[in-house]
């Protein structure tokens, strides 16, 4: 190790002062550019299956289910649902057919009723009991067009029960099957995960329990009749099933020529040359996932079943005929293949889902990009932020003097000048405590209004930053270095999330930093500039009529009013889903937005 | 007793501690379980058990849960029964001592290397008294090392997980603070403890030979060193007895304990880099192996270290206690936290620090990401142990930069004070001096 060597590395070249801004904006539009080109062909790679035991549509089709009796169950359950004893009717029908049957109380619901989940175990005859299949129909699902409403799930809990019937004494089965039929969507499969895993101190245990669970499948009908089926994934905390899984049933229904579609985006992939429609039904598909994941709340009842490390996917049966020449529903024989397929291939299964790929993201349902290539533009996107803080900390340290008389004085690694850590330390603290208000305060539009001018307010009565330039260059390569390591953090956990905060806070640094600028002026457009569209309600009505946009696919008017709307669901919802993207909101950027948002009121002593 | 700023600063690691102990539950159930704050050899969880079996005269080391010491068992139980099983504020008092004591030696640290200093400053040149530390440099060092103990991050987390590291670290810190303060007889006798309790710090006798063997007139005498090494043995030879004595005269804590830490059984992920290369490894070159990683911990190091350093022992000291806190056999960000306190000592050493971006940025990357990455692997299932080694890796890294850089500035000072400051420009360069 040379003991003399220099302690700096030489001078970053005048040249690249001046261009700063360009190559920071210029990373910036590449790697959002960037991130639009993963859904080409050339960097999305194709889906294949990993997992060899599953070997999906190999097993000759066994189960045959008569129209007939789906229909029979289907007045059964429909007569239940009537009488509003739908519970008992369908542990009546389980007993009948000889499977176990349970009830879970949860508890009463707003109209002063009992809610009850009802769940059945066909036991495998092949082993004993040591692993199993899990297959759950909500009582009542959301339909399509407004998730605010719920319609009863007929036709997916009568192919669950058929399903069940059909499979009992199967002698091929070597895993359990488990039938819930939750109440309530995610809260009432929420508490029956947490009584079946005894994860919750204060719930009751449940009666019986079967191997340990391995995969599984929600099915979400709504309409008696579907013209394609549309798979649901995003779990929460964007939270991914193993994409061997999605396989499975994209081959399987494939096989059986029914449409699946994701975020109801049908491609169709049976053209030779890809084509404009292609390319923007894959932009879409890719957007819409990224933008769903970023909530952290799941869009069916499979996420919660992914928190506790069981793979699981929702079908829902979408009324939208994606063939071109389809006029007919899908037949009942069709979908039936699909669902034994399903559970043959798990019933193969020796290890729990490991191989392929737990960070996707979808282009299509055939063509997925892996982490390693979607972090890149992500890494583009952060990049400027690491390159600024590293010339902010080159410019703070000079290492030795010249004298006259051809000799250098060193003086090791010495700063430039003393930076006085108390304003900052202080500053932080004043974000910190003032955007964790939020985490305590019910959330709604009106509360979250007045907080914001707070906010806007606060430089005029706390007392923004005061320091020389210098020490203002420190603190913002103290906020770089965090905002970049925040953005790191939440890469691995939520990547859709992370992009969303780094598309946010990036112009945010950028025009934090141009407050260097003496000019008034400057500082008054930033001020404007933080109020107006880096204002965090702004970027969040940006982002949901973006969202509606790509749900639509044709241009729709922004609504202000189906905004609120949304908002508020999404907060009176995101506790039950278990997600904590508000919390991490709350608690880092919002903080992170402020101090930025502050420090272009700070004062040159 | 304490002045405005000591009272200060110690009542900000107090409030810290007590708001985190008693009123965040979930933080504190967070931390009794995370790998890198509890390892086997201290998780209060074992001790309990340790106690209870003790009550029941069971031997506590039958099956692989306890390895403390019989005499530390005995300790630790009294302590049980005194504070009815509600140890926690003893944890909190133990902690906020070490973090005093760490203090006083930073203390007797700098006010040596000042008198020193003062000592040699006649044959200093006028331009290298910019080195020179000043009396007011002294105490606000100091003041930081105290400021540093006790709003670590990492010494609270070990207090808030009720690790026994907190004792541990309380009679290692005692040891540095009688090492500095030339105590002979307390030195050795904590010094025998804690090698008892963790096997490693057993290398810091050979700081102790230097620092105590100096005579009256400055010169280092064979009878001294000879004399500190009976004593050495027989304090742990007796210490050793004194177990066997209390575990009803059995020798069964031996294997529990010593053969426990050296042949590293236990696979337990935490930050250390034992875990995963044992797991990675054929089993037939395991001992090959273990003996490897023991050498590098206690051997390598400190035959070169020892003549290198061997005017300054207690860098030295604070050197060998760094290097078996990173590589011992469990380590816990504890470990990290007792030769972390202590670095504001030798801050006027930063300067020639080249690599302190890239430590930092490491240490506070992989600190954030271990628990991600254990939350991917454990419980969302989607990552695997590869990416939570990685991130230890990377803290180890960075803290082997750390000491590294470390001894690099320290030998630089000194070369620097014995040569001057100035340095010949050639070409318009600074010149450079490299080994090629």
């Amino acid at each position: 190790m040379p003991l003399l060597s220099t302690l700096l590395s030489q001078d970053i070249p005048q040249n690249f002062y001046k261009l700063q801004l360009h190559i920071y904006s210029g990373l910036f539009c590449i790697g959002l550019l960037g991130f639009l080109y993963l859904s080409s062909p050339i960097v999305s790679r194709r889906t294949y299956l990993s997992e060899n035991a599953l070997s999906p549509g190999l097993v000759s089709n066994d189960l045959s289910i008569s129209n007939e009796r789906i229909r029979q169950i289907m007045a059964q359950l429909r007569a239940g649902f009537k009488d509003k004893n739908i519970a008992n009717v369908i542990q009546s029908m389980l007993i009948e057919n000889g499977i176990e049957a349970y009830k879970q109380n949860i508890g009463i619901n707003s109209t002063d009723k009992q809610e009850e989940n009802i769940y059945g175990i066909v036991r495998a005859p092949r082993l004993a009991s040591t692993e199993s299949i899990i297959l759950v129909a909500p009582l009542y699902v959301r339909i399509q067009t407004n998730t605010q409403q719920v319609k009863a799930n007929l036709f997916g809990i009568a192919h669950t029960l058929a399903t069940g019937f059909t499979l009992h004494r199967k002698p091929y089965m070597a895993k359990d099957i488990i039938l819930l039929f939750p109440t309530a969507q995610e809260n009432g499969t929420r508490a029956w995960l947490d009584a079946y895993f005894n994860s919750k101190p204060d719930s009751i245990p449940l009666d019986a329990h079967a191997g340990s669970i391995q995969a599984g499948l929600a099915l979400e009908f709504p309409h008696e009749k579907f013209y394609s089926i549309d798979l649901r994934h995003n779990g929460i905390n964007g939270q991914l099933p193993n994409l061997d899984l999605i396989n499975t049933v994209i081959q399987l229904c494939d096989k059986n020529s029914i449409a699946a579609s994701l975020y109801n985006i049908y491609v169709d992939l049976s053209a030779n040359d890809l084509g404009y429609d292609y390319v923007i039904k894959s932009t879409r598909t890719l957007l819409l996932n990224v933008l769903t994941l970023a909530t952290g709340i799941s869009d069916g009842v499979h996420g919660q079943f992914l928190h506790y490390r069981i793979e699981m996917i929702t079908l829902f049966g979408s009324l939208e005929k994606h063939h071109e020449y389809q006029n007919s529903p899908i037949t009942i024989r069709a979908f039936d293949d699909v669902i034994e397929g399903f559970i043959r291939s798990l019933n193969n299964l020796l290890e729990r889902f490991h191989q392929s790929f737990f960070f996707y993201l979808h282009i299509n349902r055939r063509n997925f990009v892996s982490i390693a290539t979607y972090m890149v533009p992500l890494g583009l996107i952060v990049l400027p932020a690491l390159i600024r803080s590293l010339v902010l900390y080159m410019s703070f340290f000079a290492s030795s003097t010249s004298t006259p008389t051809n000799t250098n004085v060193t003086h090791g690694r010495t700063m430039k000048f003393h930076v006085n850590y108390s304003p900052i330390f202080f500053e932080i603290l004043e974000c910190l405590a003032l955007s964790y208000v939020l985490m305590w305060i019910p959330l709604k539009l009106s509360f979250l209004g007045i907080w914001l001018i707070t906010m806007f307010l606060s430089p005029i009565f706390l007392c923004p930053l005061r320091s020389n330039e210098r020490q203002f260059d420190y603190f913002q390569f103290i906020l770089l270095l965090t905002g970049s390591a925040i953005l790191g953090c939440l890469s691995l956990l939520n990547y859709s999330m992370a992009f969303l905060v780094a598309c946010f806070l990036m112009p945010c640094y950028l025009i934090a930093g141009c407050t260097k600028f003496e000019y008034w002026f400057v500082k008054i457009i930033c001020r404007f500039l933080f109020i107006t569209f880096l204002n965090p309600l702004v970027f969040l009505a940006l982002y949901h009529y973006l969202t509606r946009l790509l749900i639509a696919g044709t241009l729709v008017l922004p609504d202000f009013v189906q905004f609120t709307n949304d908002l508020e669901t999404y907060f009176a919802s995101y506790r039950l889903f278990n997600a904590w993207t508000v919390d991490v909101i709350c608690l880092t950027i919002i903080p992170l937005w402020l101090v930025l948002y502050r420090s272009t009121f700070w004062i040159r002593n | 007793m304490f002045d405005g700023i000591e009272s200060l600063y110690i009542g900000l690691g107090l409030i810290l501690r007590i708001f985190l102990v008693f009123s965040q539950t979930r933080l504190r159930n967070y931390f009794e379980q995370s790998g890198e704050f509890v390892t086997p050899l201290n998780s209060w969880k074992r001790v309990i058990e340790g106690i209870y079996l003790r009550k029941l005269n069971v031997s506590p080391f039958l099956g692989s849960v306890v390895h403390e010491t019989p005499l530390s068992l005995c300790f630790y139980s009294k302590l049980h029964t005194i504070t009815n099983g509600h140890v926690e504020s003893l944890f909190i008092i133990a902690d906020l001592i070490s973090g005093f004591l760490t203090y006083k030696a930073a203390y007797y640290i700098l006010h040596r290397l000042f008198d020193q200093q003062l000592k040699d400053k006649a044959t200093y040149k006028d331009e290298r008294k910019m080195f020179l530390l000043t009396k007011a440099d002294v105490q606000k060092n100091a003041y930081r090392v105290l400021l540093c103990a006790m709003v670590n991050p990492l010494s609270i987390g070990t207090c808030v997980a009720k690790s026994s590291l907190v004792f541990h670290n309380l009679l290692l810190t005692m040891t540095f603070y009688f090492f500095v303060t030339y105590q002979l007889l307390p030195f050795i006798l904590t010094l025998c403890l804690a090698s008892s309790i963790s096997l490693y710090p057993i290398v810091l006798i050979v700081p102790g030979l230097v620092q105590f063997s100096n005579n009256t007139n400055n010169k280092r005498s064979i009878i001294r060193i000879v004399f500190i090494l009976i004593l050495f043995i027989m304090v742990n030879i007796s210490i050793l007895y004194l177990n066997f004595y209390l575990n009803h005269q059995s020798w069964s804590f031996i294997d529990a304990i010593y053969s426990f830490i050296f042949h590293v059984p236990d696979y337990t992920p935490n930050i250390g880099i034992f875990w995963y290369f044992f797991t990675e490894m054929f089993e037939h070159f395991r001992s090959l192996f273990v003996w490897t990683f023991q050498m590098h911990v206690l051997i390598v190091y400190l035959l070169p270290f020892t003549i290198r350093l061997r005017n300054d022992p207690a860098f030295l000291f604070w050197l060998l206690c760094a290097i078996f806190c990173i590589f011992k056999s469990y380590p816990a960000y504890g470990d990290v936290a007792f030769y972390f306190n202590y670095l504001p000592i030798w801050s006027f050493l930063f300067r020639y620090v080249r690599q302190g971006l890239v430590i930092t940025c490491m240490m506070i990357v992989a600190a954030l990401m271990t628990p991600i990455t254990w939350y991917l692997w454990i419980y969302a299932g989607s990552a695997n142990a590869n990416f939570y080694f990685a991130m230890t890796f990377i803290f180890n890294i960075a803290q082997t930069f750390l000491l590294s850089d470390l001894i690099y500035a320290y030998l630089k000072q000194q070369f620097f004070i014995k040569n001057g400051l100035t340095i010949p420009r050639i070409n318009g360069f600074e010149g450079q001096l490299e080994f090629t």
